[in-house]
């Protein structure tokens, strides 16, 4: 832990009436993904609400108590930020929300664990939380080909597809990124890749540091506004939310583009008959609701909708839709307790190959992969796939 | 003896109509307390991840929600059925008896009803059906008390303080019912008046099975109020405007765009 000098200052008032309300009914530890596998009650949503109210109360005090401040900093960070507990909890207590602003504020305060040290180093110096110099990001697009059909820095575009970090720097989610290109310029849009883009911002958000964050959107959105976009499209859910809802609010005025997931515009493809889809895959596929569209944005019906005309078979995974399970990597956690993310990632392949499933898609960069490493040391046999790497997959046959 | 017990009930009889004012001032201090707390702790708009835009579908739903998730209690529902159906029978009966109070309060009177209602209804709804709503708060009441000691996660969170709600709530409940079961036991035609706020709040009582049973109800009751403030109970101030808050910050994440309609 880094030490820190200043109290812990102020949550929002909403934030407090949120914690106050809560009556320890305990729902909300039920159903928290690091509660099921640890069983530790120091991890439960209304525990570590308890200790941080405790903490606001006694904040004078608090300064001096290294151990107080570490629990406080063991609370906000052994988290997901799944929200699966705000969705359970009666009150509609939003434990994530609390968990960010803390975060900040303790960022802010200078008490930030020594293991998100390097993430924040990583995010500052090249862009991005993989550690990669930005210069390589695209190098996957040479290898496949895709430099020479000048897609990249366009100078002007009807439409910008933003890659995001884990689709540009991650092996196993490249894939994704080359699928949605191929789709993209099979249907014949106007669209364009930012070779300077930077992270959306979701990890400097969930790591507390306000200041990277407003400048990493600053500089997104002047290169989207450079090319005239008319519409950003993203892989990610996560991508797609910062864009779409955190960057009007980060950098206070309205953005001049409107932007989407590519299942949003896949699905409209389908509609108007743009894209079609003459074979169906033949395996068993299941379907992981990726958080963010579960629980925030509520796209639960697109996915379904493509894929039902993608398959031939398909079952629900046993906690689908809104109560959807965590792949392991939301909130940093990773970063924090890589065992117990591991062992949430494993649980969701678990459910997955219970059903009988052969292949589970998804519609997240990330939660591809983290549930491929899973599928990988679990030895499943389970392949883990993308909507748009199933798409290409069909399209290409 | 009956003037020593006579002596007693005027006694208690003073207390009572000091503590009421105890009470309020308890609890409204208490409330005061809180909000002035939040206040210095906390201000609007702290953070990035606040209000932001509102979408007019989102809003719409709003009282929708309010009725499915809050006073459905859905959310509790989606999670466990048993707690659910505590969580039901628990708020039903404390509505219905917190109606049913309302008339020894003179709110209403059960005089105007008798123009509308033959006997033995006017019995079940003096006498039966409170016994019966009594008896659902009373069992829904053990069954949080069970619930927080024999689910392992619950216990751990539990504190003393919540514990003590349920005690009290749950001795207060059991008093209710003493007076209430008594009635069909044997018959008393005594009537009672007692200034628990004298000129403010005054309870016109047909019926006392016993002062002693009445005064304990009451100090229970006035232990359980004064408790508000510093417990979990305070959900119930605060547990509209906590998910009232919620449903308008969720209202400004908004659902799919059709991409086609732009275009």
């Amino acid at each position: 832990m880094v030490k820190q000098n200043k109290p812990i200052t102020k949550l929002s008032r909403t934030d407090l009436i949120w914690l106050e309300t809560c009556t320890r009914c305990g729902l909300c530890t039920k159903v928290c993904p690091i509660y099921i596998e640890t069983k530790d009650i120091d991890f439960s949503p209304a525990k570590r609400a308890s200790l941080l109210l405790s903490i606001l109360y006694d904040f004078e005090n608090s300064v001096s108590n290294q151990l107080t401040m570490k629990s406080l900093l063991k609370a906000s960070y052994k988290c997901l930020l799944c929200d699966r507990c705000s969705r359970a909890c009666p009150f509609g207590i939003w434990f994530s929300d609390i968990w960010v602003r803390t975060r900040a504020l303790c960022y802010e305060n200078g008490i930030i664990p020594e293991s998100l040290l390097a993430l924040s180093e990583a995010l500052s110096k090249h862009y991005n939380p993989y550690s990669i110099p930005p210069q390589n990001r695209l190098n996957y697009l040479k290898t496949a080909g895709l430099w020479e059909k000048k897609l990249i820095d366009k100078d002007e575009a009807e439409m910008v597809y933003f890659l995001g970090c884990t689709a540009s720097y991650v092996p196993e989610s490249q894939t994704i990124a080359l699928s949605t290109i191929n789709i993209l310029q099979k249907i014949g849009e106007d669209f364009t890749i930012l070779s300077e883009e930077r992270c959306c911002g979701r990890p400097i958000q969930m790591l507390g540091d306000s200041r990277l964050l407003k400048e990493f959107a600053k500089q997104n959105v002047k290169k989207i506004i450079e090319r005239k976009a008319k519409y950003v499209v993203t892989s990610c859910p996560t991508c797609r939310f910062m864009l779409k809802y955190m960057y009007p609010r980060i950098l206070g005025e309205e953005m001049p583009f409107r932007v989407f997931h590519i299942l949003e515009i896949i699905n409209n493809y389908l509609e108007e008959g743009k894209l079609r889809i003459e074979r169906k895959l033949r395996e068993l596929v299941t379907y992981h609701d990726p958080c963010d569209f579960a629980r925030f944005e509520e796209m639960l019906d697109e996915p379904r909708h493509i894929l039902s005309k993608l398959v031939t078979k398909y079952v629900e995974m046993p906690d689908n839709r809104q109560n959807t399970l965590c792949c392991g990597g939301g909130g940093l956690l990773e970063i924090f307790d890589n065992k117990i993310r591991s062992l949430i990632s494993k649980r969701r392949i678990k459910q997955a190959v219970s059903l009988g499933a052969e292949v589970l898609a998804t519609s997240c960069p990330a939660c591809k992969m983290y549930l491929y490493y899973a599928a990988k040391a679990e030895k499943s046999g389970i392949k883990v796939m993308d909507v748009m790497e199933i798409i290409n997959k069909i399209i290409q046959k | 003896m009956a003037t020593v017990n006579h002596d007693v009930d005027l006694l208690f009889n003073q207390i009572i109509s000091k503590s009421g004012y105890i009470t309020l001032t308890v609890f409204f201090l208490g409330i005061i307390i809180k909000v002035v707390r939040w206040l210095y702790l906390s201000e609007w708009g702290r953070s990035l991840t606040g209000f932001h835009q509102f979408h007019v579908s989102r809003i719409c739903s709003l009282p929708k929600n309010f009725f499915i998730d809050f006073l459905i209690f859905r959310r509790i529902l989606k999670t466990s059925t048993i707690t659910w159906l505590m969580v039901v029978f628990f708020h039903s009966s404390v509505l219905l008896i917190f109606l049913g109070h309302l008339r020894i309060f003179g709110v209403w009177s059960f005089l105007n009803l008798n123009n509308y209602l033959d006997l033995s209804s006017s019995t079940f709804i003096t006498r039966d059906l409170p016994a019966f709503l009594g008896l659902l708060l009373m069992f829904s009441l053990l069954g949080f008390i069970i619930r927080r000691i024999c689910l392992s996660e619950v216990r751990a969170l539990s504190t003393w303080r919540d514990y003590l709600v349920l005690m009290i709530l749950f001795a207060k409940t059991l008093v209710g019912n003493f007076m209430r079961i008594s009635s069909y036991i044997y018959t008393v035609n005594t009537s009672f008046d007692i200034a628990l706020l004298p000129g403010l709040i005054e309870l016109h009582l047909e019926s006392i099975p016993g002062l002693t049973l009445l005064y304990l109800h009451i100090f229970l009751a006035e232990i359980f109020i004064m408790f508000i403030p510093f417990s979990n109970l305070l959900h119930i101030v605060f547990s509209p405007i906590a998910y009232f808050l919620y449903s308008l910050k969720y209202s400004s994440y908004c659902s799919v765009s059709r991409y086609g309609k732009t275009k």
